[in-house]
């Protein structure tokens, strides 16, 4: 893997990102397209009782008004349980349900239509709270109850360790209801073709789960849709399960025309995925010299109404709630609960930045109580390849949490922490602190986890790469250019790739889990290895030398058994209507040992990240201002340098916003946070200086090292900003977002 | 000749075991043991099959030693 060379380039979709030449789904349009309206539900828990569409049907230029019983298909989607109607027929559990769809000539006509769709509605009593919706006497949202996973983790005894600990920390956390805002709202069109297929075009991070998602809905071959994902326009995990492409096909399908929709940022605030708000009660043990003893803990996973992957996310948290300490004694324990608050689904981080807020918050204290060094603490505790994790599985891949601790101990921010804590205005104070991050890469065992990739010969002497893979803004597109152009020993600038789309590539997977680039790495190499034994092939049979004589890439072309050819010259001599192809696959390495009850766990391999965080308080207001952060991120084997340090941005931008703005206030199911003068996302003035420190350990099962970057990048962000708060001022922040007005009332504690 | 079969999540419910063989007749597509196994509607239409880390179809004309992976493409984090 060494060897291997990624040529540094700029991002292959960036010129037209900058000069706006890029389409995006909401830029398209069709001849004869219709607008579509989604009418949501007016109440967040309510039976249907009749859906009269008169009105709305008689408004000029409306072409079609859906209801439930219109859906041909299967009505209902979800990654894992498919229970969220694609059109309520009997009962709406959000503000967010769809109970009817509008398709008009104009936006403004199928918007004025929505608004004339008469529901009758009988309201029902909301649960807003995970935990009273436990309670028997709870208002049910779905009629199976509302627990939608529990899962127990256990290891060792904990009551026995938190006997033998010298200090318990306990303490309760919680943790906000994030929304993704990417730029581009959920938007797409669908187009009817002439064959009777249908074409799909709408942003999102797997076009051949959504082929099938769709089918199901519509009664349709699979192989009759085509999907569409590229170019997403931001996406963070919200775009990883459906969101207007059911509704899309059902009208373009009715009405056989193309129907386009582009959500408002306030249909998409009040509708769209949500991170899962925790709640973590979490004991920890210690002895003296900062040893984990124990740890036991308990989420509740405030779903929102459906499934999607709630249970996946829950699981995941639980995976980490303990990080990958050396914890003797675990319970690890948590339930996903439905209520009538928004819907939650896949995030960046997928429950880990939860988790590791209250995990690291505990390991601080203890620090402080024991008087132990922040990084001493940690370093105590890390696990290191080999040993055995806090859910009791051994880890066999690479562990780096001592390289990244070690590595932001060194950072010029944490070494000169004292000479950046100093301030001339007393009411501002200043505080750094840290915190480590694991984050389980891949789908995990139990769930079968693939790629692959054609690698293509062309007539011109350039290639064609062709994997399924979706790009939404990670950069992973252009690294999948550099990675073949390494492999082939040419430059990145011959190199076309096709990627994001059902047609013409290959399914790789869903664009999640940090999975993408270690992904890319296997399929193409695999690719790679076949093509030069294609090329091996077609030399034996036209030169007759051996079969099993190699050729090997080299600059520019293949070393060959009857000498150096260029790409140029070995197309030219073998590439005739199609192209020479090389195809790889690959699987997943997994764990060869279930965790008892917990489906999806262990994972095999990590992503690892330190980041250390320079906060300023004014005690006066109670806002906090990062002000500088450095990030120790390992790479495995960095792909390129200008998207790593794109990632660490985002991934820290992300994490400020959870750490101290961001939101998604809901009372009694009413989203009150519905754009952005009260949703509040960091703008480029709460961008924090920033300091990179790359690691690279080569992850020994990529057959380029590589491992993903794309969500541990915004975990230790956030409790280093709760934790550098502490550091300024003295007090505790256990509940996310660090809001200003959170803030002061800590510190003015009888206001 | 000899193919396994191994059944994730849901589609554990269509046999007594996750994880079988099949003797088959040369010839045999991957929808001859969907059908075999009787999945039909919307857990047919969520169906990914895969061999070797490809995924493959309905047609797809099975061969000795193949291991045949019924799943739905789910996630995880």
């Amino acid at each position: 893997m060494d060897d291997v060379r990624f040529e540094q380039i700029n991002r292959i979709d960036a010129a037209g990102k900058a000069n706006g030449t890029t389409r995006y789904m909401s830029d398209l349009s069709f001849p004869g397209m219709l607008y579509a309206s989604f009418v949501r539900s007016r109440y967040p828990h309510a039976l249907i009782r009749n859906v009269d569409t008169s009105r709305a049907r008689s408004l000029e230029g409306v072409v079609a008004v859906l209801t439930a019983a219109d859906v041909t298909g299967f009505n209902g989607f979800g990654i894992v349980d498919p229970d969220m109607p694609v059109i309520c027929g009997d009962k709406v559990r959000y503000m967010g349900d769809t109970v009817a769809l509008v398709a008009a000539t104009t936006q403004r006509i199928a918007e004025q239509a929505a608004e004339l769709v008469d529901v009758d509605y009988e309201v029902l009593p909301i649960v807003d709270d995970p935990v009273e919706a436990l309670k028997p006497d709870a208002p049910k949202v779905h009629d199976r109850g509302n627990v939608c996973l529990h899962t127990l983790i256990t290891k060792g005894d904990v009551e026995q360790g938190m006997r033998e600990a010298d200090l318990v920390v306990e303490h309760e956390y919680r943790t906000p209801r994030q929304a993704h805002v990417p730029l581009e709202t959920e938007s797409g069109v669908a187009v009817p073709e002439p064959d009777g297929s249908l074409s799909m075009y709408a942003g999102s991070q797997y076009a051949f789960r959504d082929q099938l998602q769709l089918a199901r809905i519509l009664g349709m071959n699979p192989r009759m849709i085509r999907v569409v994902s590229n170019p997403v326009g931001g996406g963070f995990g919200g775009k990883d399960e459906l969101t207007v492409q059911g509704g899309l096909a059902l009208l373009a399908l009715k009405t056989g025309k193309p129907v386009k929709v582009s959500l408002s940022r306030e249909e998409s605030l009040v509708s769209g995925w949500k991170r899962h708000p925790f709640i973590i009660r979490m004991r920890t043990g210690f002895r003296k010299d900062g040893t984990l003893v124990a740890n036991d803990v308990t989420c509740y996973e405030d779903k929102g109404a459906y499934t999607s992957l709630g249970g996946p996310v829950l699981n995941l948290a639980l995976e980490h709630a303990s990080g990958l300490y050396r914890v003797p004694n675990a319970r690890h324990e948590g339930w996903a609960v439905f209520t009538n608050n928004a819907t939650c689904g896949a995030f960046r981080g997928f429950g880990v930045p939860q988790v590791l807020f209250a995990l690291e918050s505990n390991m601080d204290e203890a620090a402080e109580k024991l008087g132990i060094d922040r990084v001493a603490i940690r370093r105590r505790n890390v696990l290191h390849r080999g040993e055995v994790s806090p859910i009791g599985h051994t880890l066999r891949t690479g562990v780096s949490l001592d390289l990244v601790l070690t590595a932001i101990e060194k950072s010029d921010l944490w070494q000169r922490r004292e000479e950046e804590k100093r301030t001339e205005r007393p009411w501002l104070r200043r505080g750094v602190a840290l915190a480590v991050a694991p984050q389980g890469a891949g789908l995990g065992l139990g769930i079968p986890d693939y790629g692959g990739a054609y690698v293509d010969l062309e007539k011109d002497g350039t290639f064609t790469v062709h994997i399924g893979l979706v790009e939404y803004g990670q950069g992973t597109h252009t690294g999948f250019v550099q990675m073949a152009a390494g492999l082939l020993c040419i430059s990145p600038s011959r190199v076309r790739l096709i990627a994001g789309q059902t047609d013409g590539t290959v399914d790789s997977g869903p664009a999640t889990a940090s999975r993408s680039s270690y992904t890319a790495s296997n399929a193409i190499a695999a690719a790679c290895a076949n093509f030069r034994a294609r090329v091996a092939g077609v030399m034996n049979a036209k030169y007759h030398t051996g079969s099993d004589a190699a050729c090997e890439a080299r600059d520019g072309g293949m070393a060959t058994p009857v000498g150096f050819r260029t790409y140029e010259e070995l197309a030219q001599e073998f590439v005739r209507d199609a192209p020479l192809r090389g195809e790889g696959y690959f699987v997943w390495p997994t764990a060869d040992r279930e965790i008892p009850g917990a489906a999806g766990l262990p994972h095999w391999i990590y992503s690892f990240a330190a980041q250390a965080a320079l906060v300023e308080v004014n005690t006066l207001t109670g806002e906090t201002r990062v002000l500088k952060v450095a990030t120790a991120l390992d790479t495995g084997h960095t792909v390129n340098e200008q998207q790593v340090e794109a990632q660490i941005d985002g991934g820290v931008a992300q994490g400020t916003g959870f750490a101290l703005f961001e939101d998604t206030i809901v009372e009694d199911g009413r989203i009150r946070t519905k754009n952005f003068s009260t949703y509040i996302i960091p703008t480029v003035r709460d961008v924090p200086e920033h300091e990179y420190v790359i690691v690279e350990n080569p992850e020994d099962t990529s057959a380029l090292g590589v491992r993903g970057i794309g969500e541990v990048t915004m975990v230790p962000v956030i409790p280093a900003i709760a934790l550098a708060v502490h550091d300024a001022t003295g007090v505790w922040v256990r509940h996310l977002p660090a809001t200003a007005e959170r803030v002061y009332r800590l510190l003015h504690p009888g206001f | 000749m000899n193919v396994k079969i191994r059944l994730f999540q849901e589609y554990r419910n269509y046999h007594d075991t996750p994880d079988f063989e099949l003797e088959l007749p040369t010839g045999t597509t991957a929808g001859e043991i969907v059908r075999r196994l009787g999945i039909t509607g919307p857990a047919l239409a969520y169906l990914v099959l895969v061999i070797g880390g490809k995924r493959v179809y309905e047609d797809h004309v099975l061969q000795d030693g193949d291991e045949l992976v019924f799943a739905a493409p789910v996630g995880g984090g």
